[in-house]
């Protein structure tokens, strides 16, 4: 049958209310913390205050003896399975390199051992007197010194291994490493009129959800194991927790429940594993929930990245060659080590697609620090901050406007990229065409919001002591991974005419139980409102990879309308018998079925006469769906910025951002994401960073000193939905969750040369950074104190950590390095030639 | 969560409260709470009897008396940010009360827990020290009054006996002509404790020769510290770009800010209290000439 395209849309394109909306606005929705078990444990986790070092012996005799006490688990409790945390597809391209509990901790936060008592005191009690005697080891505190030769080797267990074949040498510290080389860079860069070299440095964040890590776990009447869990993705978590607990499948359960945000940090499986061990053991319910400290310290951050970039135009601004070298440190364990690295060559190399030299080359390193995960942007913010800020360089250099520069150099639809091929999630890409591309008048659109032509005029107005600056980026991210995740629903019908719909998609706030029921009620001509939409659990709902790599609406929205259709054609079936006329013959809308001649039955009728009356059957449907594409979405991001001449502050002032996202399903909710994902952006260009110490510890492990931007710091922003239609999605839906945190660290850091002339390559540009640079200071480097004056100030303020800190922030991190406008094209490894090997410094050839 | 647990004391007389100072060493006095209970639920304080003093009459005051502000200890920060009458006489409170917390932590947070929590960056600190406030204190001996600069001895640790506990903050009124101003700098707008602070009064700012400048600077030593020095240099003078440079090359010569600061770091504030001292003289219209 056919499929009547309809002209008008009811449901979709229209920002329905969000259908948990007021249980959430009421303080009625529930979250994990809020089912309320009988007879629950509370699970504490030992956090390893070294940040390499082997456990020799753990004596838990006192801490037995504290009432309320009831089990401890360490490494030598259970059995001990390689896996990722990562809740990717499987096979995982993550290497399997972490245990649950192990006898060598890795970075300062890496799990020691786990406590379940009665009370939390009880458990903070058993953790304190609990003795641990660790051998310390040398710690590797950066990813260069993680590459040098010789350096200590941090997964030096024989288990540790990848599952899929992409190159993995533990014993140099690599996770991951991928290369690849379209077209002759020589004669390229040859051709050039220009060419400029220059290197960037991204740095460590958090993703600060609001609901921290969180998970409950308890057996049932028949000893299943369910895991009620504050996760982005249930169904892996079901997967990888049998597989540590060597447990079949079926007999794990996982229910998600109201989710406070995840933002990438809950595709991973951190809590849920710790928790059903001591289920087991205790055969109680047992919960454990992160500290926010913990959340900062021992969950997942921003892998951060060191990019070389070289590029070379002509005179006429054609591009003729792009290079792009990466470091990535993935700390102490590999968890999405080897696909954010691809992700930063895949999401942003296709963007200047008439360029046919381009080379990448990735390495991502283990080091002694936080680990890496998946985070909104997912290697693509760390990429198109290098990638944007040399595009303005060289359009500098060349003379020429930026928004030309790349009018004259971006992609377009229709056309493909060699990278989408080369650069896939762990086996080769697929290659595409671009279907839907609204990225001209994206920039059009923009141009006129933003006014970019008055800019002069603009700037002339700064207030005192404040110069002003513009500056701008364009940005392309993906919907779905394609031919790797798929997304399924099912439905059945109501005597009431109502529908259940049950996805496996991961609603964590972003909005997308409301979504998906908009894309069934367009299908079945009825309003979000006759739906009860459920989401997830791998006991009911079918399976779904989850909320991550910006698929739900485009790749679960296509299961729903697939699985909307059956039911539909199903519905028609008998509402044709109702009437006497064949069911090719009738529409459904407003919640009718009519026929040529007017005649018409209610979904309701239809639906009690399916139940009860005749031809008794249930209605109902379930469907998948995977896509072979990964459609971009397209932005512009245009920025001005006042930077403080006494201060060095920069402030945004004002912030355009135009979309191309397909079509909206639900417009509130689309630009919801899009001014979520910009505020994100601009707090991590500005302010967001770890500070650790000589040790590698990291020392702002809270909101009083991890500063993110809240709604008092938002500028004046505007958001512009671009609509096109993009074929392959649902009602020409594409992605809109990822791409626009992105644009901050370019745009801004364009603006802030435009206003000042300092180039900041070095994020976050903090006050201080850009003063500096404004005196011609070796600016960003903290001085060392001397030492006389080293106890001179505390403050109590800050947690007692803090004053352990005589690092002065100048520990590990790259956020004390030179963000000057020199060109440093001498680093180790890092100049022009490739390296003998990735970016590992030249050495006599091993054997890979 | 609070993991420790307390006894909750609320005295309705400044005797009583003093009285359950006394009797109970492990105690503490809570106003606003917004350090003392982030510092319970942290774990890094344990007290076993909580006083809470704001059901003393008279406490919550802000009255003008005999040339003088009096602020009450458990006056909140958001009703000294909207008194016009305090923006008018102490504009530099008012500043700093603009920037202190968030709203929910002013309407919370009161001026005497701010002085008795004695951080290197209070919001209070600049602002009381320029314009010579005095401590009004009530112990076993009854009231007696300290001058804000012999208040604070270190960070968390202030010049109060055993029993005693802030009952008043009394501020001297200054000409009409006399003007002053809070600047401060943090890392983000929406809520963040200061990574410096400056505090600048300059009384009668167009007779030179009379002219007296008091500084005080905020997060950059132990306590919040008046400039004497500078002062002295400044007072009485024209003030002109040379005079300015040797400002900010005293700042760079005599401040040692902590240099384990997580918000910024000494070279970095340094520099920027030159240059806000700089901006405040010339808002006051006192610099005369072109810098170099």
């Amino acid at each position: 049958m056919a499929v009547k395209i309809k002209d008008e849309l009811n449901v979709v394109g229209k920002s329905v209310l969000k259908v948990d909306g007021l249980s959430l606005a009421c303080g009625k929705a529930k979250f994990v913390d809020d089912y309320e078990l009988p007879e629950c444990l509370v699970c504490k986790v030992m956090a390893s205050p070294f940040a390499h070092a082997r456990i020799k012996k753990i004596d838990k005799t006192r801490a037995l003896q504290i009432p309320g006490v009831v089990e401890i688990i360490t490494h030598e409790d259970i059995p001990r399975v390689p896996h990722t945390t990562a809740g990717q597809g499987y096979p995982e391209p993550s290497p399997y390199d972490t245990f649950t509990l192990d006898n060598k901790v890795r970075y300062v936060g890496d799990r020691v051992l786990a406590v379940a008592a009665e009370t939390e005191e009880a458990a903070l009690e058993a953790l304190r007197v609990i003795e641990v005697e660790y051998e310390e080891l040398e710690p590797v505190l950066s990813a260069r010194d993680s590459m040098k030769e010789g350096a200590p080797v941090i997964h030096d267990e024989p288990e540790a291994h990848v599952i899929i074949p992409v190159p993995y040498e533990p014993e140099r510290n690599l996770a991951a490493h991928v290369d690849f080389k379209i077209g002759d860079m020589e004669k390229g860069f040859a051709e050039a009129d220009v060419v400029l070299e220059k290197e960037y440095e991204t740095q460590y964040a958090q993703h600060c959800p609001m609901e921290p890590h969180i998970a409950a776990t308890w057996l049932d009447e028949n000893n299943r194991l369910v895991i009620l869990t504050s996760t982005q993705v249930p169904f892996h978590v079901r997967r990888i927790v049998a597989e540590r607990l060597q447990m079949p499948i079926g007999k794990v359960r996982v229910i998600k429940p109201r989710i406070g945000g995840g933002f990438g940090t809950k595709q991973e499986v951190l809590v849920e594993d710790v928790c059903a061990f001591l289920t087991l053991k205790t055969k109680r319910p047992v919960k454990y929930e992160m500290t926010r400290a913990e959340e900062f310290i021992s969950s997942r951050t921003r892998h951060p990245q060191i990019l070389n970039m070289k590029v070379g135009a002509k005179k006429d601004g054609t591009l003729t060659a792009i290079s792009m070298k990466i470091i990535m440190n993935t700390g102490a364990y590999g968890s999405h080590a080897l696909t954010v690295m691809c992700n930063s060559g895949s999401k942003i190399l296709p963007m200047y697609n008439k360029v046919m030299n381009v080379d990448f080359c990735g390495d991502t390193v283990y080091t002694n620090m936080p680990v890496g995960g998946a985070y909104r942007g997912y290697g693509a913010t760390q990429g198109a901050f290098a990638m944007e800020v040399i595009m303005d360089e060289i359009a500098r250099e060349l003379n020429m406007d930026p928004v030309e520069f790349r009018k004259i150099n971006h992609i377009r639809s229709g056309e493909g990229s060699p990278v989408f091929a080369a650069l896939g999630e762990g086996k080769a890409g697929v290659e595409q065409k671009i279907g839907s591309c609204g990225l001209d008048r994206c920039i059009e659109r923009a141009l006129e919001e933003f006014d970019w032509e008055g800019r002069e005029e603009r700037r002339k107005l700064a207030p005192p002591g404040k110069k002003r600056g513009f500056g701008m980026c364009i940005l392309m991210q993906g919907s779905s991974i394609p031919e790797i995740d798929m997304g399924a629903a099912s439905m059945k019908i109501n005597e009431d005419g109502s529908f259940n719909l049950l996805v496996g998609a991961t609603d964590l706030g972003t909005g997308s139980d409301t979504v998906l029921a908009q894309v069934a009620a367009e299908v079945l001509g009825i309003s979000v409102d006759d739906f009860i939409v459920y989401s997830s659990d791998t006991d009911m709902t079918p399976f779904d990879v989850g909320a991550y790599a910006s698929s739900t609406t485009y790749l679960s929205g296509y299961a729903v309308k697939n699985c909307a259709e059956k039911v539909k054609m199903q519905i028609l079936k008998a509402a044709g018998d109702m009437l006497g006329v064949d069911p090719y013959d009738l529409t459904i809308e407003n919640k009718k079925v009519t026929d040529m001649n007017g005649n018409s039955v209610t979904i309701a009728e239809v639906a009690r006469r399916a139940l009860y009356e005749r031809d008794q059957h249930q209605i109902g449907a379930m469907a998948s769906h995977i896509t072979h594409k990964s459609p971009p979405p397209f932005a512009a991001h245009f920025v001005e910025v006042d930077v403080d001449e006494n201060t060095g502050f920069a402030e945004v002032k004002k912030y355009v951002c135009t979309i191309d996202c397909g079509t909206a399903i639900n417009p509130k909710l689309a630009e919801g994401q899009c001014e979520g994902a910009i505020l994100n952006g601009i707090s991590y260009a500005l302010t967001e960073e770890y500070i650790f110490n000589k040790k590698g510890r990291m020392m702002n492990a809270d909101f009083g000193s991890y500063k993110i931007f809240n709604t008092a710091d938002l500028p004046e922003m505007k958001v512009i939905l671009v609509p096109t239609y993009e074929e392959t999605g649902p009602y020409g839906a594409k992605s809109v969750s990822e791409i626009n945190i992105n644009g901050a660290l370019p745009a801004i850091s364009n603006a802030i040369f435009d206003a000042v002339g300092v180039r900041l390559r070095t994020a976050p540009f903090t006050g201080e950074k850009i003063l500096m640079g404004m005196l011609g200071k070796n600016n960003g480097d903290p001085q060392v104190k001397p030492e006389e004056e080293a106890a001179a100030e505390e403050v109590p303020e800050e947690n007692n950590a803090a004053e352990e800190n005589n690092s002065n922030g100048n520990g590990v991190n790259n956020n004390n390095k030179n963000n000057g406008s020199e060109n440093r094209k001498d680093k180790e490894g890092l100049s022009g030639e490739p390296a003998s090997y990735g970016n590992y410094p030249a050495k006599k050839k091993k054997k890979r | 969560m609070i993991m420790s647990s307390f006894d909750y004391l609320k005295p309705s007389s400044l005797e009583e409260a003093s009285k359950l100072l006394l009797e109970n060493k492990n105690s503490r006095i809570l106003a606003g709470g917004t350090d003392l209970l982030i510092r319970m639920r942290g774990g890094e304080v344990k007290p076993e009897k909580v006083i809470d003093i704001k059901n003393i009459a008279g406490l919550h005051e802000i009255t003008w008396e005999d040339g003088r502000l009096v602020l009450g200890a458990a006056v909140t920060w958001t009703r000294i940010k909207e008194d016009a009458k305090i923006a008018e006489h102490f504009p530099a409170l008012t500043q700093a009360s603009a920037e202190f917390g968030c709203y929910d932590v002013r309407n919370r947070a009161t001026i005497g827990g701010n002085i008795a929590n004695a951080a290197p960056g209070s919001e209070c600190g600049s602002p009381l020290l320029i314009y010579n406030a005095d401590v009004i204190v009530y112990g076993p001996s009854g009231e007696r009054s300290i001058p804000i600069d012999q208040v604070w001895l270190a960070p968390g640790r202030t010049n109060l006996a055993e029993g005693e506990f802030i009952t008043k903050v009394s501020i001297p009124l200054y000409p009409a002509s006399t003007k002053s101003a809070y600047r401060r700098i943090s890392r983000v707008e929406g809520q963040d404790l200061a990574t410096c602070a400056i505090a600048v009064m300059i009384s009668n700012p167009e007779e030179i020769a009379a002219r007296e400048v008091r500084i005080a600077l905020s997060a950059v030593s132990k306590t919040p510290m008046r400039a004497a020095e500078l002062e002295s240099f400044l007072s009485g003078k024209a003030i002109d770009g040379e005079t300015i440079n040797f400002c900010k090359s005293w700042m760079h010569r005599n401040l040692y800010p902590r240099a384990s600061s997580l918000r910024g770091t000494p070279e970095y504030k340094k520099i920027v209290l030159g240059n806000l001292l700089e901006d405040i003289l010339r808002e006051f219209g006192v610099l005369a000439g072109e810098l170099i």
